[in-house]
């Protein structure tokens, strides 16, 4: 669509529903700025104003009949809401069975591993084509907060510890959802990273780290994605509740990111109505008749404006029209293929699952005639998704243990579920009794179930149980053993030297059983790569002093240095670092160039390297771009991901790839100057496999934009100007004015000042006799500032 | 065509519910105490009820609340409508209680796909009504009817309608009701009668009545008086000239011009058609969108469960066998 067309048709659309709010009265408004029952906006007869159907997942649409039609008028509900945050999706899904059954792609945590964006906007194709088939409006999803802690409760569905990641892979799910004429909701917004008091604490973030890593992945998903909404978090935010905080919905996503958008909150989210309306929370979701009324007296009593009220009608009516109009276009006859979305889940998830260890036993030779022991109880029933409103039921579930049996049929396979818990002695010998007898383990292991989740941070980094005592005993016995984990975030492996191989899961989906079975017996090539580093142990992660806080308060301690950027500015060896992940084949890597470019207005660098396969099978590589700024005034993370590309390649292929970096991408938060600055100078462009396993690197000189040193004041010793050409340049003309000085002289004082610790006025007056006023510091640090800020 | 300006009569014998199928024409202004649920067949519709303008397309279904002022309008030339109009006091009496005191909300265009649970059952059940042979197997019709009511009554969303119309309706509003009732049940009533009884000037009494339902006063007396006439064409033998007379027209040649201007006939015709077999107009309607209604009609054994409403294994009564049937042997 041609810009000039898209500007009709949103002139247009704002024309419409200024035609329709003028027409409303009052009530009507607060009626359409709350929702209906639990999953709906209130439809309004006598302007026809259609209602909005939405729903949880953010893998998959979790769509219940009797959910979406029930609830009006009353909170009644709200047992119902709180059942469906608590479910549980390992045990039998009892309130999952309610729901409609879905598909169930791999969770965020998960896909993410697979750094595809077109692999993502597929899936987000799907789950809005899914939607259209349930009748759903808007998905609530995608949540990309970041993974700040392996520990965090919804971990399972976020993105990455990396925002440049999120926010690529956020905006991708986004336009897939979106492509199909269904809502998408980025979510949540902001600094929601923990389930500890979830709708309480307060995140206190320092303005560096909240604008680099914990706003900029939203900021990337708006602008590349264009959500229809975006939902404002359930936690405070420096002090202030997200739902009411004009900073972040008002000042920082509709002015100064030009969203365009709705903001709705979190399911009763909203504590003070007027304020979350007045702050730009526009939808307050569910219903609610107490913070209805509380909006109408507010209005009474003069505390709110109309204006107020109709800015966000006005938003909220071209939000319906945006999220209904699928539904004139659409055809009873359009049916869904949910075996074509069950093997697009097992792409994803082929794609999704990480190869972290592998002593050469892998893949398993399908030909060969031996005898393996497969134990765990996730072997039968796959534990393939987390615990929370977006649990959903799954279309079909692949048993990894069936699909192990069709890929080896000449292997004599036997199972055993496994110690239930450390003190199951009989379970634990059992399960050692039959790895004795088989050439072969494979353990397919999780981290406890149900025990996190939505509400619920998790306890430590181990596994279930009994699973890691088990694993380390196998480790003992010298049995050849394969590990397989399905875990939400990172977890720890101790025994790690000890097993032959791991494969990380995560929360892989249903196709999760085929998936793993083909890459094990080597039918399909891992390609996954971590989207957060792998600790050794807990004590090892950013936040782990501070975390989950005291006294409501949860202070984000390591700053801007999240997730690899803290293990690579401490030299922390993690167990595995970020972007790391294995192949059946090799990659080698040559031929980096970086030049200045300059394309559309922006200025950038493009970096171009060959990416060759120079193992024997085919397979696929993530090659990963780290900006460096070795010299930088600026304290800085020793690396940040700022481009990653996908290549697939068949043995011997090779493929020259290339990519922009915008020069955008390399700034910093200023907040001596409260704005993005770019220091300028020498940047190191490092190309790799992994975080830490760089193989390149080029180097490239660039100049300043937008950054000025702080600013002088009557404090500021001589150094201060004179490391500066042009404080320096004013400097000396103020000298030379000042004392008639002859260069010699200039220079001789100049050489006099530079070591005083004093400021520039007391120096002076020390140095020459003279009284140097403040006034006339004062004077000569207001012409420095203001030609500063004329260059800018 | 049925306008419904008349109120059914249940003791003269007369049916609680009516059905109608016809190509969409323009319909002014009316109003009348039942219930009416129309479904779009074919084309597209604007219909505005109360002042408020809705279009639908085909497969749309409205319910449009007793006693509100509607007119439709048809924004495509081969536009084709159904629906029905229910009594909903009548189902009241038989069992659905204070049905006749709900403002019903439906409008299946402004909901989400899982309203169509709801809509499903509304279609098919008329469409089933509408093909079958109302005159033979009345029945048959009566069931439908009946198990529609329930259906409405069990799943439409719906608000108290004295709750409704006391925050929707102004004071001014509910004495057009009031007017409305008078002159429905006093039909020798004069304009100026009704005006001396209500201590306003004729003309004030004319404006209110324009304002909030779009036609003058006299013609909804003329449209009343011509529902009369056309009832006792239908169910008496009385002289059509008679007729005209008792209703007060001293003019054959304008009684003639103003039957046929609303119902497109002369009144002998409309006799010897007895109000009872199709119109042509209707039958052309019937068999052009024929397959439309039996692909909504087929739907209903599907949905009958649904309809039926769930069988609770618990609560099964116990049947009395009046006879040992083992005794048969």
């Amino acid at each position: 669509m041609s810009s000039t067309t898209f500007k009709k048709i949103a002139e247009r659309r704002k024309k419409t529903s200024a035609a329709i709010l003028q027409r409303m009265t009052l009530g009507e408004k607060l009626r359409l700025l709350n929702g209906r029952g639990l999953w709906r906006t209130s439809a309004n007869y006598r302007l026809d104003i259609p209602e909005v159907v939405m729903t949880d997942g953010s893998y998959g649409v979790r769509f219940s009949p009797s959910q979406i039609v029930g609830g009006e008028g009353q909170n009644s509900d709200l047992a119902t809401f709180l059942d469906i945050v608590a479910q549980n999706s390992g045990q039998g899904h009892e309130t999952s069975s309610q729901t409609e059954p879905a598909t169930c792609f791999p969770t965020g945590s998960c896909i993410a591993n697979s750094w595809n964006r077109d692999l993502v906007r597929e899936v987000g194709e799907a789950i809005g084509r899914e939607c259209r088939n349930f009748g759903v409006d808007m998905l609530l999803g995608p949540g990309i907060n970041i993974r700040r802690t392996p520990l965090g409760g919804r971990a399972y569905e976020y993105v990455s510890e990396d925002p440049y990641l999120s926010g690529e892979l956020g905006a991708a799910m986004i336009q897939g959802i979106q492509r199909m004429g269904v809502g998408a909701c980025l979510k949540h917004f902001a600094c929601n990273n923990s389930e500890i008091e979830r709708t309480s604490m307060d995140s206190r973030v320092d303005e560096r780290a909240l604008r680099e890593i914990y706003l900029a992945g939203f900021e990337r998903a708006i602008r590349k994605g264009k959500p229809h909404a975006v939902m404002s978090s359930y936690n405070r935010v420096n002090g202030e509740q997200a739902a009411e905080s004009e900073w972040l919905l008002t000042r920082l996503l509709r002015e100064e990111w030009r969203y365009q958008g709705l903001v709705i909150s979190d399911w009763h989210g909203i504590k003070d109505r007027p304020a979350s309306l007045r702050a730009g929370n526009d939808l307050d979701m569910p219903e609610s008749l107490h913070r209805q009324e509380s909006l109408a007296r507010a209005f009474e009593a003069g505390l709110i404006d109309e204006e107020v009220i109709d800015r966000s009608c006005v938003r909220m009516l071209d939000f319906i029209t945006k999220v209904t109009e699928w539904r004139r276009t659409s055809h009873e006859e359009e049916k869904i293929d949910f075996a074509d979305h069950h093997r697009l889940a097992y792409r994803a998830a082929s794609e999704s699952l990480v190869l972290v260890h592998n002593k050469g036993i892998l893949p398993l030779n399908p030909d060969q005639k031996t005898r393996i022991a497969i134990i765990g109880a996730a072997a039968t029933v796959p534990v393939i998704q987390g615990s929370g409103s977006a649990t959903i039921r799954p279309t079909a579930v692949d048993i990894p243990l069936d699909e192990l049996r069709k890929r080896l049929p000449k292997a004599e396979i036997e199972w055993h579920a496994g110690p239930s818990d450390d003190a199951d002695e009989n379970g634990l010998s059992k399960a050692l009794a039959l790895a004795a007898r088989c050439d072969t383990t494979i353990v397919f292991a999780n981290s406890l179930v149900a025990a996190d989740g939505e509400g619920a941070d998790r306890q430590d980094l181990f596994l279930a149980p009994g699973q890691d005592r088990l694993i380390t005993e196998l480790g003992v016995s010298a049995v050849r053993t394969i590990v397989v984990t399905a875990n939400p975030d990172a977890v720890a492996m101790e025994w790690l030297d000890r097993v032959d191989a791991v494969l990380v899961g995560f929360f892989a989906g249903q196709a999760f059983g085929s998936a793993c079975a083909d890459i094990l017996v080597g039918s399909a090539n891992p390609s996954g790569k971590l989207a957060a580093t792998f600790p050794h142990r807990i004590e090892d992660t950013p936040g782990f002093l501070t975390y989950p806080g005291e006294g409501g308060i949860h202070r984000y301690s390591e700053g801007i240095f999240v997730g690899y950027r803290y293990y690579d500015a401490r030299m922390v060896k993690p167990l595995f670092p970020f972007g790391f992940g294995l192949s059946y084949t090799s990659f080698a890597y040559s031929n980096i160039e970086a030049q200045a470019v300059e394309t559309e207005g922006e200025s950038g660098v493009e970096i171009s390297f060959d990416v060759r396969n120079s193992g024997p099978l085919a397979g696929a590589e993530t090659a990963q771009i780290y900006a460096s700024f070795p010299k930088s005034p600026i304290r800085r993370a020793p690396r940040a991901l700022v481009e990653f590309v996908k290549v697939s390649l068949a043995p011997g292929q090779s493929s020259r790839l290339s990519v922009t970096v915008p020069q955008r991408d390399l700034r910093f938060y200023d907040v001596a100057h409260d704005d993005w600055a770019f220091e300028g100078g020498l940047v190191d462009f490092q190309v790799g496999s992994s975080s830490r396993d760089l193989r390149l690197s080029a180097q490239i000189d660039l100049p300043a934009s937008h950054y000025a040193p702080p600013d002088l004041s009557l404090d500021s010793p001589p150094i201060r100007y004179l490391e500066e050409p042009l404080a320096r340049r004013h400097l000396e003309g103020f000298l030379t004015e000042r004392w008639k000085l002859s260069p010699i002289q200039l220079a001789r004082l100049c050489d006099m000042l530079r070591p005083s610790f004093f400021s520039l006025g007391l120096t002076l007056n020390w140095y020459v006799e003279d009284s140097v006023s403040d006034s006339e510091i004062t004077a000569l640090i207001a012409i420095i500032i203001a030609e500063r800020a004329a260059m800018r | 065509m049925s306008y419904g300006f008349e109120r059914p009569n249940q003791d003269a014998g007369g049916e609680p519910f009516r059905p109608f199928i016809h190509h969409a024409c323009d319909v002014p202004y009316h109003w009348h105490n039942e219930c009416e649920i129309l479904l779009v067949l074919k084309g597209e519709l604007r219909i505005v009820v109360e002042g408020a303008a809705s279009d639908l397309h085909a497969g749309d279904v409205i319910i449009v609340n007793s006693r509100l002022s509607h007119h439709t309008s048809s924004r495509k030339a081969d536009t084709v409508i159904c629906g029905i109009h229910l009594d909903l006091g009548y189902y009241e009496w038989a069992g659905l209680t204070d049905f006749s005191k709900r403002h019903f909300f439906c409008k299946n265009y402004l909901h989400g796909k899982y309203f169509d649970a709801i809509i499903q059952p509304i279609r098919s059940l008329l469409a089933r009504l509408l093909l079958s042979d109302m005159e033979k197997d009345n029945i048959l019709a009566q069931s439908l009817v009946g198990l529609l009511c329930r259906h409405v009554y069990e799943n439409v969303p719906w608000q108290d309608a004295m709750a409704i119309s006391a925050s929707t309706r102004a004071e001014s509003k509910q004495r057009v009701q009031r007017l409305m009732e008078l002159a429905l049940g006093n039909p020798d009533l004069t304009l100026q009668e009704i005006a001396d009884i209500e201590q306003v000037t004729t003309s004030h009494l004319s404006r209110l009545f324009r304002k909030s339902t779009g036609i003058l006063f006299k013609d909804y007396l003329q449209n009343l008086k011509l529902d009369r006439i056309s009832k006792r064409l239908r169910e008496s033998e009385v002289a059509v000239a008679d007729i005209g007379i008792d209703e007060g027209f001293s003019n054959g040649q304008h009684f003639y011009r103003i039957f046929k201007q609303r119902f497109g006939c002369t009144p002998s015709e409309y006799r010897r058609s007895r109000g009872h077999k199709a119109r042509p107009e209707q039958v052309s309607s019937l068999e052009e969108c024929g397959p439309m209604l039996m692909e909504y009609a087929l739907m209903l054994p599907d949905l009958m469960p649904k309809i039926l409403g769930r069988l609770n294994a618990g609560t099964v009564p116990r049947v009395s066998v009046p006879h040992d049937l083992a005794q048969l042997h």
